[in-house]
């Protein structure tokens, strides 16, 4: 089935630059045209001017113990309540929601490129440095997430930085698998070895030519790994392993809430709602690239 | 199917080899002198001397993973520079609790899931996969800590069915365990009833497309057997091996849960282990989780092959 879709996306580019927009056209044209991919769009575009706009939308500031009074219940003056220190839990939730999603965001990128390059090479050139990346690649991936975040984070100690570093960690293998994967699909077709013919140095064949025809399943485990680095960074700063008090992160403002269920139900449901919101739109969103990008599904 | 028991086994043995290398490193990777870092800040110089005589930081790493390997088979695990107790010992108190949170969410997991999976998978765009659909969509979408929180203020705060915090063991007092169990099995178990009937579901809905089923159903079988004989059996091979490969997840969920309903367990160790620099203890319980991870992958491979045939002949 696949096979088939690949050939005409193979034969649309070889006319050149507009056709390859096209094909991530169609696929973006894909995700917006199903109603889950709309209201993911949605529901990300509001949480993110949330999270980058929080220093003008946050009528509070973050830090400030500058409320009226301790664990008001949400007001038109502080949206989400108070909490324990006087300070406001709306401004807290967004610039939570601002330090999760920076955290997650640098660190998929970073684990996306370095694992899509060893992925892309080991399936280029092929031999024994592909055999050995691919071995390394499996031993890593034998790890579930968690636990080698928490490995690393013995190594490096507790910390923000820490947790980027662990979630770039387990970004890596699983980009190197599907990029090689990728590559060894693509790399003996017509259009490839017409640019080997044409004298093509292989740095451009793979970043210019194959990148982009194996696109659209990078993009489907990018979101994915997004919606899994979010819930790692939250699950670790829940745990109490990745804050810097008094800067606020959605783990972190879920644990404390804990202690004070019986003073102030908002103080958990709140935070707890935006970040249940943010992993919604993270996995339709992944759905729906997942069935943008692949014909046989989107025909049923 | 000795053969290919045994052949899983030889397979299992560099994983399992080649994490406990990753795990052994993990002390050395730390920046610094492993033996002052274990002493601590106190520590003396002869402390520090007497670590490092300890570990045997002097051989070389070969020679120190070795003996630190044989250690572990001799249940010898350390000493805990913060508590100062035989990590050993502060293990045992910490498994039982996450043990009985573990074997209960996976329970719920099974109870919940494979029955939900088999109704929406018998009966596609049914009412019961509708209701499948709304259940997974949002089961897998909410982490279990969110859920246990949530759980935690509306039937312990509001309510006051069961309570806040803590575990009793089952072999002390099964009511009272259970009822400190309920929620948190609950919240640990949902997160995999919704990956199991998924899979469940996509697997009897193909299974239910197939000839032979149209066969049974054409001799004029009642339906309940064509279900239960015809597709069941066979939708359930992969079935359980996702059962199987779900015990590190939920392994995983348990220790993170067991934050949110205050249980002592391994998760609480770890994390407390982790905030005091207390590697050994860290140590201690990574080997153990990934053993038990590897174990399960085992597991799963290894009811495949009992439950279907042709994966034994390869």
């Amino acid at each position: 089935m696949s096979a088939v879709t690949l050939d005409t996306e193979v034969q649309l580019s070889w006319w050149g630059r507009k056709t390859r927009e096209s094909l991530l056209f169609s696929t973006i044209n894909g995700i917006i045209r199903n109603p889950q991919g709309m209201v993911a769009i949605l529901g990300l575009v509001l949480l993110v001017v949330g999270a980058v706009g929080a220093p003008v939308i946050a009528q509070h500031d973050p830090i400030a113990q500058d409320s009226a009074g301790r664990f008001l219940s949400p007001s038109t003056e502080n949206w989400f309540g108070t909490d324990e220190l006087r300070r406001d839990l709306f401004s807290r939730t967004l610039f939570g929601l601002r330090a999760s999603l920076a955290v997650s965001l640098i660190s998929v990128a970073v684990g996306t490129s370095i694992g899509v390059t060893i992925g892309f090479l080991a399936g280029f050139i092929g031999g024994i440095l592909e055999a050995a990346a691919m071995r390394l690649v499996d031993a890593l991936l034998a790890f579930p997430g968690l636990i080698a975040a928490l490995a690393i984070l013995n190594i490096l100690g507790p910390g923000v930085r820490s947790i980027g570093i662990a979630i770039a960690f387990f970004t890596i293998p699983a980009f190197a698998r599907l990029a090689r994967a990728q590559m060894l699909a693509e790399k003996n077709k017509d259009y490839v070895l017409a640019s080997q013919a044409l004298g093509a140095r292989p740095v451009r064949i793979i970043f210019r030519h194959i990148a982009i025809n194996a696109f659209p399943p990078l993009l489907t485990q990018m979101a994915l790994l997004m919606a899994v680095a979010v819930l790692i960074t939250a699950a670790l700063s829940f745990l109490g392993l990745g804050d810097n008090p008094p800067a606020p992160s959605l783990g972190g403002l879920l644990n404390v809430s804990r202690q004070y269920l019986r003073e102030a139900w908002w103080y958990a449901v709140c935070p707890g709602a935006v970040f249940a919101l943010l992993l919604f739109c993270l996995n339709l969103l992944s759905d729906a690239i997942n069935e943008a990008s692949s014909p046989y599904q989107r025909r049923r | 199917m000795l053969a290919y028991v045994f052949a899983r086994f030889l397979q299992a043995i560099p994983v399992l080899v080649l994490a406990s290398i990753a795990v052994f490193l993990m002390l050395r990777l730390v920046p610094g002198d492993p033996a002052e870092l274990l002493a601590g800040q106190d520590g003396t110089d002869e402390d520090v001397a007497r670590i490092r005589e300890q570990l045997g930081l002097n051989d070389s790493l070969p020679e120190q993973y070795v003996s630190w390997l044989g250690d572990i088979f001799q249940g010898d695990l350390g000493v805990s520079f913060a508590r100062g107790l035989p990590v050993s010992r502060m293990l045992r108190t910490a498994i039982p609790p996450t043990v009985e949170l573990a074997v209960a969410a996976y329970l719920v997991a099974v109870v919940v899931g494979i029955p939900l999976g088999i109704l929406g998978g018998i009966r596609p765009r049914s009412g019961w996969d509708w209701t499948l659909s709304g259940f997974t969509l949002v089961a897998i979408g909410i982490p279990g800590f969110l859920l246990g929180i949530i759980m935690l203020w509306v039937f312990s705060v509001r309510l006051d069915w069961f309570p806040v915090f803590g575990a009793v063991s089952i072999l002390d007092d099964p009511v009272e365990s259970l009822r400190h169990l309920a929620l948190p099995a609950v919240a640990t178990g949902v997160g995999v009833a919704a990956v199991l009937a998924r899979y469940t579901r996509t697997t009897i809905a193909e299974v239910m497309g197939n000839d032979y089923v149209r066969t049974a159903r054409a001799k004029g079988l009642a339906e309940s057997r064509v279900v239960v004989r015809h597709a069941l059996r066979n939708s359930m091979i992969p079935v359980v091996t996702v059962m199987a490969l779900q015990v590190g997840g939920l392994l995983v969920g348990a220790v993170i849960v067991e934050q949110v309903f205050t249980r002592p367990g391994l998760g609480r160790l770890v994390v407390n282990a982790i905030q005091a620099r207390d590697y050994l203890v860290v140590q201690s319980t990574l080997i153990i989780l990934v053993t038990v991870f590897i174990g399960a992958n085992l597991a799963a491979d290894i009811a495949y092959g009992f439950l279907d045939p042709r994966v034994r002949g390869r």
